[in-house]
């Protein structure tokens, strides 16, 4: 649930809002950069503008699916950002995506709140001679497994090669369609529903 | 050791067409139920778009030497509107001080820039397409235009609408000029193209793109 602040609700429903996306990735150094042209305190941290060389595109994600992974761009890099790369356990480091909303003059920070949070899952990078560099960086969601090492167990083959006696994972095949109903039969009918 | 020095600063040689204006990335989501609803994506930027006519060759050197020393899009430069290098009402013995004294923007609830110089000189105008542009901390740009003519009062201080917005990056102390105000740019690799040399002038057809470098 993302609460927007009441000037940041108004200025959504003017068509007026200004968005701009800002990333923290906790690595070692943490690296926090937002898509405006200053320098910009968020909570308490300073985040070094990049402007448009930054680009986030998220996937559709619906209410009660599995959550989509968010990939960010960083485009045109110059050297300086480029530290993302050299800091120390950058894979799988906690991972926050900021949503900035400002006023139609864009002088005026209505709002912050916290889009997404997750792990840094892949970071590549894609250099053309004469062309830009591009890092990319996939931020997965904490519905994803988070942390996870190694292969997931999906089947009760895999789940035997990790204890040959336990036999629960022989329910997983057909566990997503079973269906059950509180209190007996489904109703047939909208009258023995509601009768 | 050469003189030249960076940023360079925009030829204005051979021009015939410029298009000078902020840029918004905006975007529009129409709902069924009629309302419109849109949203802005990051800042406005200034892009500037020329074309170039027959030049001669001397002509022709100056911007080729400009263009090779800007080495693609890897030098910012400064860059300014060249049909608006001062005021519309200056001259003919019109009251004119190109250099405000003072400077202060305020926001009104509706969302517009309306700034206020002093220091200008009584029955100065600021004419709407005028540019004000501010200078801090050696070299840092931001350019704005004035969406309405206004006069100045007696004591030489006048409050004109503009846009866009100056950034709230702007230092108060920075220095505010109505003559060449300009912002820094580089150019667009890919639509920057240069003419031909023909036998006895340099062919129409240089086009000039540049954007608004806004972390500069």
């Amino acid at each position: 649930m993302r609460a927007f602040s009441d000037a940041a609700m108004a200025a959504i429903e003017a068509g007026t809002a200004r968005v701009v996306g800002a990333v923290e990735i906790l690595c070692d150094p943490p690296l926090r950069v937002w898509g405006g042209p200053w320098e910009q305190e968020i909570d308490g941290h300073d985040y070094i503008g990049v402007g448009d060389r930054g680009i986030a595109s998220t996937g559709g994600a619906a209410i009660g699916s599995a959550a989509q992974n968010v990939t960010l761009e960083l485009s045109g890099v110059d050297p300086t950002h480029l530290e993302l790369l050299d800091a120390d356990e950058v894979r799988a480091a906690p991972a926050v995506l900021r949503r900035l909303i400002f006023d139609g003059s864009g002088t005026q920070l209505l709002d912050v709140h916290v889009y997404r949070r997750g792990r840094v899952d892949v970071v590549s990078t894609e250099e053309t001679i004469g062309g830009a560099a591009i890092i990319r960086a996939e931020l997965e969601g904490a519905a994803r497994g988070l942390g996870r090492r190694g292969g997931r167990l999906r089947a009760d083959a895999d789940q035997r090669l990790v204890a040959p006696d336990d036999g629960a994972f022989k329910h997983v095949s057909y566990a997503a369609e079973k269906q059950l109903y509180w209190g007996g039969k489904p109703p047939t009918s909208a009258g023995q529903a509601l009768g | 050791m050469g003189e030249l020095t960076f940023p360079q600063t925009l030829p204005t040689l051979g021009t015939v067409g410029v298009s000078f204006e902020p840029e918004e990335v905006a975007f529009l989501s129409p709902e069924a139920g009629g309302t419109i609803g849109a949203v802005t994506a990051g800042f406005p930027r200034w892009v500037l778009r020329a074309s170039l006519g027959q030049m001669t060759f001397a002509q022709a050197d100056i911007w080729r030497a400009w263009l090779a020393v800007q080495r693609g899009p890897q030098r910012p430069f400064f860059a300014y509107d060249m049909d608006r290098q001062h005021p519309r009402f200056h001259g003919k013995s019109r009251p004119y001080q190109p250099a405000p004294a003072t400077w202060s923007q305020a926001i009104r609830p509706d969302g517009l820039a309306v700034l206020t110089l002093g220091g200008l000189l009584a029955g100065q105008v600021v004419s709407i397409g005028d540019y004000v542009g501010l200078i801090w901390s050696g070299g840092k740009l931001a350019l704005t235009r004035a969406v309405e003519t206004r006069g100045a009062d007696g004591s030489g201080s006048v409050s004109v609408a503009v846009e866009p917005p100056i950034p709230p990056v702007v230092p108060a102390d920075a220095a505010a000029t109505l003559r060449r105000a300009g912002c820094l740019m580089r150019l667009v690799p890919g639509e920057t193209k240069l003419g031909e040399a023909g036998i006895t002038h340099f062919s129409a057809g240089t086009t000039i793109v540049a954007v608004q470098d806004l972390i500069r």
